[in-house]
């Protein structure tokens, strides 16, 4: 029985059965006040039993659009630049909130729940603290919720990742902007918004505005990494990076989407939307309207001196998405150190895990093979079954195929366009077919199988000499893969791997392990180069004459071939260097040379 | 030709050391080692003075210095010198020096770091695998020093003191401070102090190897650097005792010839390692990096740089802005001055007396016999090393206050608290011994109102209490860190010679502070050595720790940095409060928290602050007494001729158990005799005449001495434990029981005459023989039965399907240290749990398959949710496990034992079909029509466990509760936490306090249970289904924590069951829904507690506290309910008159009003007309039929 009051919701009034009277009206008054009466003198508590339920909430629509500013962030600067420069251009009033920062971890810390990974605390705090900052310049909390809406990837699992939403909420909530609307923008594609008249359009426009975004982002990171570490001039590669970013997000604010000419639409009629639709594919296929931009900066890149014979550790990031794609004290600034201390960095594109996510479908295709018809297991003399089977199975994969190529394509047309130096998508089956023997490629969650496929990856393909993998403490699959890559190190005998947890505290520590498996890298760089320079018999003095006589060498451009069996730019360069002079005959040269001795 | 220089400086927590080396020969030209008496400045500088006078042709301008240690970064740019990290360094001269070296271990000051060099037998590099302490001083050279400390032992004996044949006793190497609490106790017991180093040296050497080997194994030859292990022999022999144990357990190939502890070196110049290995880190860096630009500037940053560092740093003021605001502030707290209540000669005072045993002290007050329960008097007593002998002298004093006035006390009960609260009870006969956190609460809150927090900072313990409705909802207490206790600023105190009492005004008296970082007590302690080498004088370093201690409560201890919202209205209680400073301090972080807030904190200190555990105590004594209750305290004459002997040796231990449990016997003589008393019939310590024994111990059968006794409390519990099933317990049992399920397996095929045939015929034989092992984890807890029933349809029998034991502490430590990661506790146990199958149920009786598999997504029985996926770190667990056992050689394959870790989807049955045929196709010689039927038989298997076994037997008990007005207790958990391993039978403690526990997994769904509890909600449309969570949680992808979700609303809205939730450290999906369980439960006011952070420390004394402070609470919530129940159902009986009553009235006036002469004649013959009302019943049509299929899946 129970003693908890048990008050019953007003029914909707098909569902009740009332005789009534105004006599009985007053029975029942009078019985209530008694009841009333009674319980107070009893002295029982009162209670008004109201079950927890999640607050409502509100929505973003496209009437607010013109005043309300998206707040969206989590990237480096570069991608951000460049996604506020496409959502302007396609209308929106948009800002990126500013890298986190330890001031941002405390702030998650102290609005969140306990016990929350290391990129919620980051990117939460660090939402909080810009809305106080806004705050703080004399808007009103009020205004700052009207005005402003958060838009944030989202999952359905199976890590937290998928639960950051409510952690965003919570915090709110705890820091007095209760209400504060967070929107999602799913990665399996779509706004978590059912609103018609939603705020934000989730159309073919926005799709590839943003992705062009990100790989334009994706390849300008890349080139300005490849050039720092070499730059003769110290800090210009950041000079023309501010410039040519500068230029694009223009270029993207400029950009306005395809769309079909007035009479062709008119005339097309009802077909007109289809064939909008397929135009906006072709243009993106088809058109260069990036490409003619990405040149400009391409050159502008190509006026940096580089002394290609430094020798660099060329130290390739993994591990998990938002741990090696901030810059900022969310991996303790390690982009910054690891140039500081004498490495190459070789950072993660976005671009791979959006095939990887495309990836992931085409591997949940092929295991729900015949599942949807009924065939668990089709006999074979069932040919006919089998065929639909197989049919319905290959039509869905190669759409997504189709998907796969078109974005590869799209990528490294960009890269072709800002000289071809940055490296090519990283191909999803080799991935797979390395990563899997020790790692589930099935298991989800964050990186899932890709850590450790891409540790073999960059060390067997002679792309790295060291892998560093950034992850967030407790992180849930990251930490997992590392139990995974002990097994993986102790398969692969010349690999050089650090795993580093990121927290908010502990730098000096993870600098220290970074600094260590560095010196390691180093060795076994210069260990290359020394190898190099005697194989091809020249010092490095000659090959520093010979760069003085071909001028074109020192522009971050030219391209000099990968040789199998060596990492560094350096020791690449030499070989090249040999190669060239054995083409063209040339001989070492002596004068040049004794001038350098003296 | 000139000479480079190459200089490697290392500035450590306690001394300088350099080496100048001839950059082409590597000739040491000078070195030195000197300690710097907290003056790292001063000291390089004489270093580099005394190097560029004293070497021959030096000259800045050719060298090149490379700087390490914790102070090198701070010094190094004012040299020119190029900042080293410290372990780098040191591995690079061990590389140089020492190319056999395997393992390095240094202890430093304040660190403690482990290196292992693995040849690559191809390529012969080395590759490091570094390892070091992080935010805690847990096992490092600073334990020692303070222990020394203490001990007060000269260097030259420490550096000589053993280890070899030192009896050992248990001391925890986890924190410096505990060390100090055990080591206090053992030297109260007369333990000497070789025996207490001998056990320091123990208890770090251990921390070291199972935290800091991250499951790596010290190769040989091991290295043993660093103060501590190259100064004191007793180090380094333990080192040398452990260490061989480990590489014979592991097999560790080792060079034949040399005893193994000969491969356990400390090298000569070990004190020069790091210096050596800065300048090996130079040379490998370009030319121009870390060019010496001379002394100037560390010369000028030490005669003017340095203080106009601090003036920028201290700038920030004292800890009041100013005087005005240091007098208000004054004003408000200053505890009043307590006056003892004065009697008239003859006067006979009765009262309650309430005692609180402290650690370091303990304390007694007087309350008043009337309801107002005044302080009459109060006393206390610095802990002498013996809570009873401090209890007899507390009460005398007590007693003398009274007497001293020629009045009488006359006590008419006691309550005793604190840690030594039974003993107490027991040697004394005190009424009550309450728990710590109920005194504190109870003593708040009759003196103040509305109190949401209280902050309770004594000696040694901090204890935060969040209270909701007058009862504790959850509390945080120190147990694993002493950081931000009273003590530390106590000992700071005595330091710089202020006495205790003075601590706050010297502080106040500061005009600036430095800032120390919040955490470790011990690295603070290094933090004031690196002040005073900063300048900073020693009221302003009592200052600064005053202002670091709210933050080592509130963010490191107790990790509530949103202070507001556990409440508003915080109470400080404790010692610590009497040193305004630290109130100050404290007052002013709380009200920080609140800034920006729509409401303002409100801080108030306990009037009685230091008393407040023995108020609480004497009111529960009180309480007890109006309830009737006649004391049984034995009277202060009594008290006064107690005599007691205390035991705890060998013959004291228990063996009822496997534990083996050290117990005291304290055995006491008073003057009265328990009549009750039995003496031991048999006894390995003799009991005096006239004595009687109090046991303490861990547990309820350690309490007695022999076995027939030990019997009999055993089948009191067991009696208890049978009326108030535990389905925790059960469903752990259950789930791994192979289920009867009819054979499904075809026969073996008549004719075998393809090869194909002839090898399936042999494989269905082999499956009445083959063994599969699993381990005893994670979703195995709920998932079981899939695979048990599916492999018991196919043939394989019963005895063949075998698992890994329970989870033991002993388990987990032979396994563990493989694990290199840290993951949470249920997935680190996946390791040990293979590791038994492997090397215990494996040697046993062969197995041929160990089965671990990969469940990526559960079966579910709620209502449309996302998903229901595992949890990545559970799901993922077996690959980590695989790595474990194969990166240094497959072990499986050495074993002869496959293992299969097999992905597995739950809540797909086709899917999961195909996964299991394609997994054993070919080990059971399987057709797709038997693997069906048998996948079929298995979710029909875990169908009847979830069902029958568990929900079955479960709404009987939840009926029983209903119908006789009692409590149950839900646990809020995952699968896994049914494992006794990991909840620390914490469960158990509330069986046997007469609470059955249930596991949320085995809450009844039949529909009428749910359909009472939840129709309102759908009737109402605020949810869609019963089984539906989607009115609580949107993100509902992740099944185990759905299920959570969904169970804090079954016990929200079921009157007989309460809350308890547990959460392991670093659970990914339980932190995001921390709030919103919580939120569930407590909206509807039922109890909630947690135990959160769970790893595998069984943290017994917290946990029993806990349990207490828990139980008290559900017996007053209990009393509450059954009283609230009989006055309403007095109320319904009076209204029920009422409402006759009135109906005759209304209808009388009515049939007068109309003259109604038939209504008058109905109503006068009794036959009066009804009027049916039904207001908002409870929708009665039966509900639907699920119309719901399994979820999507992922």
């Amino acid at each position: 029985m129970s003693t908890q009051s048990f008050e019953p919701k007003a029914l909707s009034p098909a569902n009740l059965v009332q005789i009534g009277s105004p006599v009985e009206d007053v029975i029942q008054q009078r019985l209530a006040e008694e009841r009333a009466r009674l319980e107070q003198e009893a002295g029982i508590p009162k209670r008004d039993l109201h079950h927890f339920k999640r607050p409502v909430e509100k929505p973003f629509t496209r009437s607010q659009r013109g005043t309300t500013t998206l707040l969206f962030g989590g990237l480096t600067w570069k991608h951000e630049k460049l996604v506020h420069g496409a959502l302007e251009g396609l209308g929106y009033k948009a800002r990126a909130v500013p890298t986190p920062d330890v001031r941002a971890f405390q702030a998650g810390k102290e609005y969140g729940n306990n016990g929350q990974c290391n990129p919620t605390y980051f990117t939460v705090g660090n939402l909080v603290t810009y809305l106080q900052s806004l705050e703080e310049q004399g808007m009103s909390k009020q205004e700052i919720i009207d005005t402003h809406v958060f838009f944030t990837a989202g999952a359905c699992g199976p890590c937290r990742f998928g639960m950051y939403e409510a952690e965003y909420r919570l915090a709110l909530r705890n820091s007095g902007f209760d209400g504060f609307r967070v929107l999602l923008f799913q990665q399996s594609g779509g706004l978590n918004q059912s609103d018609a008249e939603a705020g934000m359009e989730m159309n073919l426009d926005f799709f590839l505005g943003i992705l062009n975004a990100l790989n334009c982002g994706d390849v300008m990171n890349e080139v300005a990494y490849a050039i720092r570490p070499f730059e003769v001039e110290a800090g210009k590669t950041d000079q023309v990076l501010d410039q040519t970013m500068d230029y694009m997000h223009e270029v993207f604010v400029q950009k306005r989407p395809w769309k079909l000419e007035g009479g062709m639409a008119k005339y097309l009629k009802g077909f007109s939307d289809t064939a909008e639709y397929v135009g906006k594919f072709v243009n993106q296929l088809k058109g260069d309207d990036y490409v003619g931009p990405l040149e400009h900066c391409r050159d502008r890149f190509n006026e940096i001196d580089i002394d290609r014979l430094r020798i660099k550790p060329i130290v390739k990031i993994t591990g998990e998405f938002w741990a090696q794609t901030t810059e900022g004290d969310g991996n303790f600034n390690m982009f910054k150190f690891l140039e500081r201390e004498g490495a190459q960095v070789l950072v993660e594109p976005i671009g791979t895990w959006i095939m990887y996510m495309i990836h992931q479908v085409v591997q949940k295709y092929k295991d729900f093979k015949g599942l949807e018809e009924g065939a668990v297991l089709p006999p074979i003399w069932k040919v006919g079954s089998r065929a639909k089977i197989e049919i319905n199975y290959r039509q869905k994969v190669a759409k997504l195929k189709l998907a796969e190529a078109i974005f590869k394509g799209e990528y490294h047309k960009i890269v072709k366009a800002l000289g071809g130096i940055a490296h090519h998508l990283a191909d999803q089956y080799e991935l797979q077919r390395l990563g899997h023997p020790f790692y589930n490629s099935r298991a989800g969650g964050g990186e899932g199988h890709l850590e450790v496929a891409k540790n073999i990856y960059y060390s067997n393909k002679d792309l790295a000499h060291m892998v560093l993998s950034l992850k967030p403490f407790g992180c849930m699959p990251s930490t997992q893969s590392d139990g995974a890559q002990s097994a993986v190190v102790s398969n692969f005998k010349d690999m050089i791997y650090l795993p580093v947890e990121t927290s908010g505290e502990g730098e000096i520590n993870a600098h220290s392990r970074v600094q260590m498996a560095l010196g390691e890298a180093k060795n076994k760089a210069k260990k290359e180069f020394a190898e190099v320079l005697e194989k091809t018999g020249l010092t490095l003095a000659e090959c520093r004459v010979w760069v003085e006589r071909h001028p074109e060498t020192k522009r971050p451009m030219y391209h000099v071939p990968h040789a199998k069996g060596y990492i560094g730019g350096a020791a690449n360069f030499v070989l090249h260097i040999a190669e060239r002079m054995k083409a063209e005959g040339e001989v070492k040269p002596e004068r040049e040379l004794a001038a350098v001795a003296n | 030709m000139e000479k480079h220089f190459l200089i490697g400086m290392d500035v450590g927590s306690t001394t300088v050391k350099a080496v100048v080396q001839d950059a082409a020969t590597d000739e040491i030209l000078w070195s030195d080692y000197q300690r710097h008496d907290t003056k790292q400045p001063e000291k390089v500088l004489e270093f580099c003075k005394r190097f560029e006078t004293e070497i021959e042709g030096f000259d800045a301008k050719r060298s090149r210095m490379f700087i390490t240690g914790s102070g090198g970064n701070g010094l190094g740019k004012h040299l020119g010198a190029k900042f080293v990290q410290e372990v780098n360094a040191v591995s690079l001269a061990v590389e140089k020096l020492y190319p056999e070296c395997g393992s390095v271990i240094e202890l430093g000051g304040q660190d403690a770091k482990i290196i292992i060099f693995k040849t690559d037998p191809e390529t012969g590099r080395k590759k490091k695998i570094p390892s070091m302490n992080d935010k805690c001083a847990g096992g490092t050279g600073a334990v020692i020093d303070k222990i020394n400390a203490k001990l007060r032992i000269p260097s030259s004996q420490l550096c000589e003191m053993g280890y070899k044949g030192v009896k050992l006793h248990p001391v925890a190497g986890k924190c410096g401070v505990f060390a100090e609490t055990d080591i206090n106790g053992l030297q109260k017991m007369g333990v000497p102090p070789d025996e207490l180093m001998a056990s320091l040296f123990e208890a770090i050497v251990m921390q070291n190897l199972s935290v800091l080997t991250r499951g790596n194994t010290l190769l040989p030859v091991v290295l043993l650097l660093g103060g501590p292990n190259c100064y004191i022999k007793g180090m380094r022999d333990c080192w040398k005792s452990n260490i061989p144990k480990i590489w014979e357990e592991r097999n560790t190939p080792l060079p034949e010839g040399v005893p193994p502890e000969d491969l356990i070196k400390t090298p000569d110049n070990a004190q020069y390692f790091a210096a050596i290995g800065s300048v090996e880190f130079g040379k490998t860096e370009d030319d121009e990096v870390g060019q010496y630009i001379g002394y100037d500037k560390l010369e000028w940053y030490v005669t003017v740089g340095r203080e106009q560092e601090k003036a920028k740093k201290g700038g920030t003021g004292g800890l009041a802005k100013d005087a005005a605001e240091l007098a208000a502030f004054k004003a408000k707290y200053r505890t009043k001055k307590f006056t003892p209540v004065t009697f008239k000669p003859g006067d006979v005072v009765e009262g309650f007396v309430g005692l609180d045993g402290g650690s370091t002290s303990t304390k007694a007050v007087l309350l008043s016999k009337d309801h107002k329960r005044r302080i009459l008097a109060k006393t206390y007593q610095l802990s002498k090393g013996n809570p009873i002998e401090d209890t007899i002298e507390v009460l005398q004093k007590l007693d003398a206050q009274i007497r001293d006035q020629g009045a009488e006390l006359k006590i008419l009960g006691v309550g005793t608290t604190g840690y030594a609260k039974d003993i107490l009870k027991d040697v004394i006969g005190a009424d009550a011994a309450l728990v710590e956190t109920v005194a504190h609460t109870e003593a708040g809150l009759h003196f103040y109102d509305d109190v949401d927090v209280i902050c309770d900072v004594g000696g040694q313990d901090i204890k935060i209490i969040i209270l909701k409705n007058g009862r504790v909802k959850d509390f945080k207490l120190n147990t694993q860190c002493s950081a931000g206790n009273g003590y530390f600023l106590q000992s700071t105190a005595q330091g710089f010679n202020v006495p205790v009492e003075e601590y706050a005004d010297t502080a106040f008296g500061a005009n600036g502070y430095p800032s120390f970082g919040y955490g470790c007590a011990v690295f603070m302690q290094s933090d004031i050595v690196d002040f005073q080498r900063q300048g900073w004088k020693p009221e302003e370093i009592m200052a600064g720790l005053c202002n670091v201690l709210p933050k080592n409560i509130w963010l490191y201890v107790s990790q509530i940095p949103n202070l507001s919202a556990i409440g508003k209205r915080f109470l400080l209680q404790g010692g610590t409060q009497y040193n305004l400073a630290a109130v100050k301090a404290q007052v002013d972080f709380i009200e920080s928290r609140f800034k920006g807030k729509d409401v303002e904190a409100d801080v108030i200190v306990h009037e009685h602050c230091g008393e407040a555990g023995a108020i609480g105590a004497g009111l529960e004594a009180g309480r007890l007494w109006d309830n009737g209750r006649q004391s049984t305290f034995i009277g202060l004459d009594a008290c006064a001729h107690i005599q007691y002997k205390t035991t705890r040796e060998e013959a004291t231990r228990c063996y009822f158990c496997k534990n083996k449990c050290l117990r005291t016997f304290i055995d006491v003589k008073t003057n009265i005799i328990n009549i009750g008393y039995t003496p031991p019939k048999k006894t390995k310590v003799p009991l005096e005449a006239g004595a009687q024994r109090l046991i303490i111990a861990t547990c309820e059968k350690g309490t007695v001495e022999n076995i027939e006794e030990m019997r009999g409390i055993k089948g009191d519990l067991d009696k208890i434990k049978k009326a108030n099933p535990n389905f925790v317990e059960l469903a752990a049992k259950a789930v791994f029981r192979v289920p009867e399920v009819p054979l499904v397996a075809d026969a073996i095929p008549k004719f075998q005459i393809t090869a194909a045939q002839k090898k399936r015929a042999t494989l269905i034989k082999k499956r009445a023989e083959i063994r599969i092992g699993m381990p005893r984890v994670l979703n195995m807890y709920s998932q079981t039965p899939v695979f048990t029933g599916y492999f018991a349809a196919l043939g394989i029998k019963a005895e063949n399907i075998v698992y890994s034991d329970f989870t033991s502490e002993e388990l987990y430590k032979e396994g563990a240290k493989r694990g290199a990661i840290d993951p949470c506790f249920p997935s680190k146990l996946g390791i040990p749990h293979v590791h038994n199958l492997l090397y215990k149920v494996h040697a046993k009786k062969p197995l041929d398959i160990i089965f671990f598999p990969m469940i990526d997504c559960l079966t579910t029985d709620l209502y449309k949710v996302q998903a229901s996926r595992s949890c990545p770190t559970v799901a993922a667990t077996p690959e980590a496990v695989k790595a474990a056992f194969i990166k240094e050689g497959d072990l499986f394959a050495e074993k002869g034992v496959l293992f299969l870790d097999t992905f597995v989807n739950l809540s797909k049955p086709d899917l999961l079909e195909r996964q299991l045929f394609e997994q054993f196709k070919d080990i059971f010689g399987l057709s797709p029509e038997e693997n069906k039927k048998a996948v079929e038989q298995g979710y029909r298997s875990l169908s009847y466990f979830d069902n029958v076994t568990m929900r079955g037997a479960a709404r009987e008990v939840l009926e029983q509760l209903e119908r006789d007005d009692r409590l149950g207790v839900v646990l809020l958990g995952r699968p896994y936490h049914n494992d006794p391993g990991v909840n620390h039978e914490i469960l158990e403690e509330f069986q046997k306090l007469g609470y059955p526990v249930f596991a949320q997994d085995c809450l009844p769904i039949d529909d009428d249970i749910i359909w009472r509890l939840f129709g309102d909600d759908v009737a109402s449309g605020e949810c869609p289904h019963p089984m539906s969570i989607a009115d609580v949680w949107k993100n509902s992808y992740s099944e185990n924590t759905s299920r959570k979700v969904w169970a804090a609303k079954y016990v929200a809205r079921h009157p007989n069951l309460v809350a308890l939730e547990l959460s392991s450290f670093k659970c990914g999906h339980d932190a995001p829904i921390y709030t919103v369980v919580e939120e569930i439960v407590e909206h509807s006011g039922t109890p909630y507690f947690c135990f959160k952070d769970i790893d595998e420390n069984k943290p017994t004394g917290s946990i029993r506290i806990r349990v207490e402070t828990i139980g008290y609470f559900l017996k007053r919530y209990r009393e509450d309910m059954i009283r609230n129940k009989n006055k309403v159902k007095t109320i319904e009986q009076q209204l029920a008159e009422f409402e006759a009553r009135l109906r005759r009235e209304m209808l009388r006036s009515k049939a007068d009003e109309n003259n109604d002469a038939l209504v008058r004649q109905s109503f006068e013959t009794g036959s009066m007309p009804q009027i049916h009302v039904s207001l908002g019943a409870l929708q009665a049509s039966k509900p639907a039929a699920r119309e719901y299929e399994s979820v999507s899946g992922d």
